[in-house]
């Protein structure tokens, strides 16, 4: 049954081609019908898979020959591993039940098919990366979900802010794949081969099946330079002889370079500035970027080069750096935002940089588990947010309020997502999160585990403001609110079910998840329970929430606390002034360096020629009036073009 | 059908003097020769590439065709020279040779709109194409260069009659220029035969060679094969490989002999720009491919640095200022010099991979340069205006030419699934395998360019839309031609690459053993 996984991709990439074809002739009701049956049908299949790969284990990756390429060609496939076939399952999961939502949402939209068109292409890619067998065809399908992304958050194309918002998150993701970019391009020159496969040969991970190779050392830390390339003289004598670069060093950086890819993606510190300005774009959008597709790529990544990471410390424990810091700056920003978008988006960053503390302290199950539950919460978030913003029309926290009354469904299902992100036992979030702080801390770790165990307090506070501020209190706009459609209760009912009970997928008494990941042999570092630490988490979690019913319960009383923090209530206000920092240190020069240049071309460089120009036109005006037709005169400059002629020629010491 | 390569010169040459016979009322006939003279040549060229021998490690030229025009006995040291008009196509000259046949059709079709002296318009645009074919056919220096005058001459008379307000300042430039990179560019010929000459005769002195007596010779496939039997002294190469590189620096307008070209492109109208951005702008890299990678191999290797360095200053130049500029010719110019910078750093790297994305480069950029010149100026044709600061929001009145630009604006940028990224990643491979450090700089190209695509787009497509360009009318029938097989050709290398990998393969293979790469 594996090797039918490629349909799973090949049904959405189907639906985008006759969509594009067919366009507004199709209809809304056939278009969304036609759109959410293919990714359901993804979905079941992709059980399936997961299923077959339970039961028989993976399956060789299929390849077929795609271009001729130095000494071996460029082939494309498929492959089905036990993470790409849980990823499979996730992302069609998420991703139907989006769709379902989007036909309500998007209802009465003069582009309403368009819209489908793009989620499917999305959706396609996403899932196309997923089963990628190497590094090249990765990337295709890695940009190719960036390019959707742009055109679905630019989706509403005539309103300025998407369209800035949309190339933003183009450039600056575009930043980090460049990183990626190079990586591939550098373990290919080390490696000879973009196979997942090849390049990691004796590491279960990424490699059930692999085949002898030379290449496999890169999971070990050292790199034997691929025989065709250093018969041919290439890179590793470079590097080594220029650069006086070790095995080690090179693993680290070409470790670091795939990073930062997935930092782009993924959207953690420095290059996280993309994600929160993308809801922009419609909601249901939001909430496929945010919890199936684009963002969990990084993660994914990570994932999947997960031996590359565990070969090089050095790259390892930036990944976990990295992914405290932006936990905790994107929790701290998430406190204050008044756009309950916003808020989420900045709750996708932060939990994100959960993700990424994991792999860095090599929590490969955890890591990859929390990606599993935070899928299920933040979809129902986003959705349950796009219910409310559907109802009221507005995305400002301080019109809503009271809507427990109008919406009980969506009030009920946010409710137990607000419980799962703010890891509150027994729902979802808790069980991963814990997971990924007990991994810190057992490795370690401790600061690390300071900053996420922060972070999990700001983060049950930030998500029960936002709570407390739309569903408690009084209704303070001035529309009808009433509940969504079922096409929009239906995806939260099933949402909040799973974000309920998804943790007992690999609660510590049934590591289930675990288990099937690691068939193969375990990977990094799985943490047994801790109960000391599962009762501080959840204390943790119980008193943000306390915190913000405190600070809600009353009128002013918010008002009155954010006075007393001052700067440091600015400072999170206006996100930390990274947005205002990168303007004036490398947008700002950017610009003026480009004016600058263009005034050089046009008046230094493109000036001289015309100089020349002139001069010579000039010259030859001039001359036309020695043309006097007197000999006499044409006599005397002859000679006296001859004397001066002798006298260089003397003077320079004969005549050549 | 070993005579095709020849009937692609012939045909258009045969059109431009048909439409000098017909009445130039006869707008439609005329405009029916012009399409045909520049479809048929590209069915040829078409055949070519269908019958093309691919497989294994392939040398030599296929196809070759002959005639002596002028033979000069005793030419040098007792040895004839033939004159020749001679043709022949390698894995490396037949893709330009199809991509000639691609675009001079579809600027056929846009020429439909020229209303002012069809006739003569149609007849330089023939001759031009002729010029194209015969450029990238050529198998004799001779052929070459005569094909390289005739385009010359062409676009003058195309820019200095049917361009904008200071179309004559543009063609005059262009002129100069061009005309200037020809006469370095003959120098280096001259010095190549003469020194193969040379060394020829000492060769033939001590081993057996074929070639005797015409061992002066301008043959390019003779040259070829010289060079892969003996090798010049590397005291040769050096200062004649600096002579083709100073001409292919003019001609290709690197930095900083570039100012020629975004006046060249502002003042030129479409079909031109299609034709001039999109085939004329890959002959300098041409050359540079065919006679210093392959014949001073060692010159090459002795300035590698230098033409690397160089490729990235054109690389970034080309973004830093596309970014600043206000009109779109311009910055397609810009970036098209950013685009050819990466060229010339992977010609720089000399290896198979390289030289590999090097050709799929001039392919891709060529296409995408035709789509984007053909796309801005339907739209300009409907809101007069090719400056961002008076368009916008064009996606609402103009979706499907909208679109298109996007398709044609994310390929340079080089997103995957388009010709563009697959000519990037195989040219960053050859040169990230010999120049980490340039090629890392190099790199920064790739943001810069989507930054100012990017912007471009936002300023042109998006946003509200302008009052003034409501009730716009999206492509019609005929601009539906160009759109489709333009974006049906960039997508189809971009998914399928070995369509043209299969062809470049082979010969780049062949080229890389010997040269050492």
């Amino acid at each position: 049954m594996q090797n039918l996984a490629w349909l799973i991709p090949a049904i959405p990439l189907l639906i985008y081609v006759i969509l594009l074809i067919g366009g507004k002739r199709i209809g809304e009701v056939a278009s969304a019908t036609l759109s959410v049956l293919g990714v359901g049908i993804g979905f079941i299949l992709a059980l399936i898979v997961m299923q077959a790969v339970a039961a028989h284990g993976p399956v060789a990756p299929k390849v077929w020959d795609w271009l001729p390429f130095g000494p071996t060609p460029i082939t494309v496939g498929f492959e089905v591993t036990s993470l790409n076939s849980l990823m499979l399952v996730v992302v069609t999961f998420v991703s139907t039940l989006v769709f379902l939502f989007s036909r309500s949402y998007m209802h009465h939209d003069d582009r309403f098919v368009r819209f489908y068109q793009y989620l499917n292409l999305f959706v396609f890619a996403m899932l196309g990366l997923v089963i990628s067998p190497n590094t090249l065809e990765f990337y295709i399908f890695w940009e190719l979900v960036g390019v959707c992304s742009y055109l679905l958050v630019g989706f509403w194309y005539y309103k300025p802010e998407a369209a800035a918002a949309a190339k933003k998150a183009f450039i600056v993701t575009r930043i980090g794949d460049v990183g990626l970019f190079i990586g591939i391009i550098l373990l290919y020159l080390a490696t000879g081969t973009f196979n997942f496969n090849q390049m990691f040969a004796g590491s279960n991970v990424s490699a059930p099946l692999a085949t002898g190779s030379t290449a496999g050392a890169l999971a070990t830390g050292s790199v034997v330079p691929n025989a065709w390339f250093a018969q041919h003289g290439l890179l590793w004598a470079h590097w080594h002889t220029l650069f006086g670069m070790t095995p080690y060093g090179f693993v680290t950086l070409a470790a670091i370079l795939v990073f930062i890819g997935a930092v782009g993606k993924s959207a953690q510190f420095p290059l996280h500035v993309w994600l929160p300005d993308a809801m922009e774009g419609p909601t249901p959008v939001s909430a496929l970027i945010h919890a199936a597709t684009m963002v969990a790529a990084g993660v994914y990544l990570v994932a999947r080069m997960f031996p590359l990471f565990t070969a090089s410390s050095g790259a390892s424990e930036t990944v976990a750096i990295i992914g405290g810091i932006t936990a905790i700056l994107a929790a701290s920003i998430g406190l204050t935002q008044r756009d309950i978008k916003r808020v989420i988006a900045y709750s996708t960053v932060s939990q994100l940089g959960y993700m990424m503390l994991a792999m860095g302290v090599g929590a490969y199950v955890s890591g990859v588990f929390h990606l599993m539950t935070h899928a299920f919460f933040k979809a129902l978030l986003f959705l349950a947010a796009g219910s409310v913003i559907h109802a009221i029309d507005t995305q400002d926290l301080r019109e809503m309020g009271g809507l427990r009354k109008f919406m009980p469904i969506t009030h009920i299902t946010f409710l137990a997502g607000a419980l799962a992100l703010s890891g509150i036992p027994p729902f979802a979030g808790f069980w991963s999160k814990d997971d990924i702080l007990s991994a810190a801390f057992d490795s370690g770790h401790y600061v690390l585990y300071a900053l996420g165990l922060i972070a999990a307090f700001f983060t049950a506070f930030y998500i029960f403001r936002v709570y407390f501020l739309t569903f408690g209190g009084t209704y303070k706009g001035e529309k009808h609110p009433h509940e969504s459609g079922p096409a929009m209760t239906i995806p939260l009912i099933l949402l909040a079910i799973l974000a309920t009970f998804a943790g007992f997928l690999n609660a510590p008494w049934w590591p289930e998840i675990g288990n099937f990941l690691q068939d193969r042999g375990p990977i990094g570092y799985d943490p047994s329970a801790n109960v000391p630490l599962m009762v501080i988490s959840a204390l943790v979690g119980l008193a943000g929430i306390s915190l913000a019913w405190y600070t809600y319960s009353s009128e002013g009383r918010a008002e009155r606390m954010a006075q007393k923090m001052g700067f440091l209530y600015k400072l999170s206000f206006n996100k930390f002034y990274i947005d205002e920092a990168y303007g004036y240190i490398i947008v700002w020069p950017v610009r003026k360096l480009a004016d600058l240049l263009n005034f050089i071309d046009h008046w230094i460089i493109d000036g001289i020629v015309r100089l020349v120009g002139e001069a010579t036109y000039l010259g030859g005006v001039s001359l036309k009036y020695s043309n006097t037709g007197q000999v006499q005169t044409y006599g005397l400059v002859t000679l006296v073009g001859l004397l001066v002629l002798v006298a260089v020629a003397i003077g320079i010491g004969g005549v050549l | 059908m070993a005579n095709v390569l020849f009937l692609t010169v012939l045909i258009p040459v045969i059109a431009a003097l048909l439409v000098l016979f017909l009445s130039s009322r006869a707008q439609a006939v005329i405009k029916g020769v012009g399409l045909l003279g520049a479809l048929i040549p590209a069915l040829f060229a078409l055949v070519a590439y269908i019958e093309f021998h691919r497989g294994g490690v392939t040398t030599g030229l296929q196809y070759p065709f002959a005639v002596t025009w002028l033979t000069v006995p005793n030419a040098w040291l007792n040895m004839p020279l033939n004159i020749q008009l001679a043709f022949g196509a390698d894995g490396i000259s037949l893709p330009l040779v199809l991509l000639t046949g691609v675009v001079s059709v579809l600027a056929a079709i846009r020429s439909f709109k020229i209303e002012w002296r069809v006739k003569a318009h149609y007849f330089w645009q023939m001759l031009l194409v002729a010029g194209l074919y015969g450029v990238f056919a050529a198998s004799d220096l001779f052929t070459f260069f005569f094909f390289l005058e005739w385009t010359l001459v062409a676009c003058y008379f195309l820019i200095g009659i049917w361009g904008n307000e200071r179309r004559h300042y543009a063609a005059t430039k262009f002129l100069i220029y061009r005309g200037i990179a020809s006469v370095v560019l003959l120098a280096g010929f001259i010095g190549l035969a003469y020194e193969y000459a040379a060394q020829a005769l000492t060769a033939s002195s001590i081993i057996y060679f074929p070639y005797a007596p015409h061992l002066f010779t301008l043959s390019i496939g003779q040259l070829l094969d010289e060079a892969s039997r003996f090798s010049l002294p590397s005291t040769v190469q050096g200062p004649l490989f600096l002579v083709f590189l100073l001409a292919v620096l003019i001609e290709e307008a690197f930095v900083p002999f570039h100012t020629w070209l975004p006046d060249t492109h502002e003042q030129s109208d479409t079909s031109t720009n299609m034709l001039i951005g999109g085939v004329l702008m890959k002959v300098g890299l041409y050359v540079l491919l065919r006679f210093a990678v392959e014949m001073l191999p060692e010159g090459l290797a002795k300035y590698g640095m230098l033409v690397g360095v160089l490729g990235v200053i054109s690389i970034l130049y080309g973004a830093f200022a596309a970014i600043a500029q206000k009109d779109w010719r311009r910055l397609i110019a810009f970036s098209n010099i950013s685009h050819m910078g990466l060229v010339l750093l992977a010609i720089a790297s000399m290896n198979v991979i390289g030289l590999q994305g090097a050709v799929f480069m001039l392919v891709s950029s060529g296409l995408l340069t035709a789509l984007l010149f053909y796309t801005v100026g339907a739209q300009a044709e409907r809101t007069k205006s090719f400056t961002f600061s008076t368009l916008g929001g064009l996606s609402k009145s103009l979706p499907v030419i909208s679109g298109v630009l996007l398709v044609a604006a994310l390929g340079s940028v080089g997103l995957p699934g388009l010709s563009g990224f697959i000519s990037e990643f195989s040219l960053f491979v050859g040169s990230f395998a010999v120049f980490p450090w340039l090629s890392a700089i190099a790199t920064l190209g790739m943001i810069f360019a989507a930054l100012y695509l990017l912007y471009a787009m936002q300023r042109t497509t998006f946003g509200p839309q302008r009052v003034e360009y409501d009730g716009l009318v999206d492509a019609r029938a005929s601009e539906w031609v160009p759109l489709v097989v333009l974006v049906a050709l960039v997508v189809w290398i971009g998914v399928y690459p070995a369509v043209l990998g299969d062809v470049v393969h082979g010969t780049v293979q062949a080229i890389a053993a010997r040269i050492g790469g």
